[in-house]
């Protein structure tokens, strides 16, 4: 696996099955820890495969590693009732082939993330195409738009936010972390629905 | 743990958003790993968010009205690399899309380290990794998401890697790979040929081709082109000797005068001439400094009762 295909990887292997896997987790996460501390404890564990493109099945692989960490947290616990233990390692992993609605889940996401980049506000929008799309430096940016590069900086980080937290909700919820921000950076109304779906 | 999920997932943007166009310096990459390996959930948080703008990177297509990247819900060959450009061969329409998704791969950041003659440098990084570099030394670090990696190429270099890192060092030499979660080693090549490569504390996983070891404390391994010639266990004292240029000195242990000279002349540019070939024969035991050739070959002098011609570029000694 060569380090540059590692992001792509993600994206394309692990990334669409993220909705699945919170939905999995949602009566499996440990009373102590957060659905966010799994989840990120995951990708952080598939950040250090050598050779992720050997995986013969990403997404089994993705669900067993959320597994494993809840387990590895169990075991550590100072207190877990053996009932539990056993319940974690006898629950079923969800079958490897998803599915078929969530490629169409998938791509329903893809287009609201679209949506969503096209409500930004334009400088935010703009800050955030010039960079994701065309892959300017925030000083570039500043200059074309008007702004100061650190400026550029943080609408391109609170964007990305906003979208990662619409990604951890499956994409079609408000974020509640967001609510605020969102409020202030999406603009809404007619005109701007370039990216509604086309089928 | 340190900080919330929230928190950590607005960190996550902060460097995600920096790292995707490129890192501008390296002190900016250093401060990422730095709290990337504050805590495991940094690294996840941060590779879902490189992976989220990747996949947005991706969705342009849609743009041309092209279809949407999919995942594969197929096998994926084993051994068989995923392509960036063969991933994205059908999808991006416009050629130069795929110009600038090529150019603007995030890719580890490499950077070489070099010493001069007499140099010695310590680099030290915000995740506890220290190298010391000896005189003439050559090396090459490489930090990127899921990389840690040093690649020795000349001179000599002891590696301290602190335990508890959340990614494992790995350490390339002489065509061999060594994996290590925590330890100090040091690794020396001075002459073409072979290198040696000792573990002075914890212990390295040496992978050479198919065949692997697992070394400890006190292994010297001597390897050339990725075979270990021979391995064997060394004495602390011939540690100490070895490792004794980090403190500035030369510790021999009944060495010849050439081999000594020798050793001066990797130091400095004042070379130490002996008038023949006995007194080259001649042995020597003790602790010298390794820039001061001068005030060796004074002491070495009144040892043997040698005389010492002192010359604009080198230091003679020859018999009576």
């Amino acid at each position: 696996m060569i380090e540059a295909d590692f992001e792509l990887w993600l994206a394309r292997e692990i990334l669409p099955h993220e909705t699945a896997l919170r939905r999995w987790l949602r009566k499996r996460v440990p009373e102590d820890l957060t659905m966010d501390d799994v989840v990120q404890e995951t990708y952080a564990r598939l950040a250090t495969i050598s050779a992720p493109s050997a995986i013969a099945n990403p997404r089994a692989y993705f669900f067993q590693t959320a597994r494993s960490v809840i387990l590895m947290h169990l075991r550590r616990s100072l207190i877990v009732s053996m009932e539990s233990l056993i319940d974690y390692r006898e629950s079923q992993i969800p079958d490897p082939i998803p599915p078929a609605d969530e490629q169409v889940i998938w791509r329903e996401q893809l287009r609201y993330f679209l949506n969503q980049i096209e409500k930004m506000p334009d400088k935010a929008r703009q800050a955030f195409e010039l960079r994701v799309w065309e892959n300017l430096s925030f000083a570039e940016i500043g200059q074309r738009i008007g702004m100061t590069e650190n400026a550029v900086q943080k609408n391109v980080a609170r964007n990305l936010r906003i979208l990662s937290c619409r990604m951890a909700e499956g994409g079609f919820v408000p974020c509640e972390a967001s609510k605020n921000e969102e409020q202030l950076n999406m603009r809404t109304g007619p005109g701007r629905d370039r990216h509604r779906k086309r089928n | 743990m340190t900080g919330t999920g929230n928190e950590i997932e607005l960190m996550a943007a902060h460097w995600a958003s920096i790292a995707f166009g490129g890192w501008s310096s390296p002190d900016e990459e250093q401060n990422c790993a730095k709290w990337l390996a504050e805590d495991p959930r940094h690294l996840g948080a941060f590779a879902r968010a490189m992976a989220i703008l990747e996949t947005i990177r991706e969705a342009q297509v849609l743009e041309g009205g092209g279809e949407l990247p999919l995942p594969s819900f197929e096998d994926v060959e084993p051994g068989n690399p995923l392509s960036r450009r063969r991933l994205l061969a059908g999808l991006v329409a416009s050629i130069a899309l795929s110009a600038v998704l090529k150019e603007t791969t995030p890719v580890a950041h490499a950077m070489e380290y070099r010493t001069a003659r007499g140099q010695r440098r310590v680099i030290e990084l915000p995740d506890g990794l220290k190298l010391t570099m000896n005189t003439e030394s050559a090396l090459t670090l490489r930090l990127g998401l899921a990389t840690r990696e040093v690649t020795f190429e000349t001179g000599e270099v002891v590696i301290d890697e602190p335990a508890g890192n959340a990614l494992p060092l790995r350490i390339c030499v002489n065509g061999a790979r060594a994996t290590t979660s925590g330890g100090a080693f040091s690794i020396s090549r001075i002459h073409p040929g072979p290198t040696d490569f000792l573990v002075t504390t914890g212990e390295a996983t040496l992978q050479m081709g198919p065949d692997s070891q697992t070394l400890n404390a006190g292994s010297l391994a001597r390897l050339d082109h990725a075979k270990m010639v021979s391995l064997r266990q060394i004495s602390s004292t011939e540690q100490e000797s070895l490792l004794s240029w980090r403190d500035g000195v030369f510790r021999f242990h009944d060495i010849t005068l050439a081999e000594a000279a020798a050793e001066f002349a990797r130091y400095s540019d004042l070379a130490i001439r002996l008038g023949d070939s006995e007194v080259g024969a001649l042995r020597v035991t003790g602790v010298f400094s390794l820039g001061k050739p001068r005030a060796f070959a004074e002491a070495v002098g009144a040892a043997f009762n040698l005389r010492v011609v002192h010359e604009e570029n080198d230091v003679l000694l020859e018999k009576n």
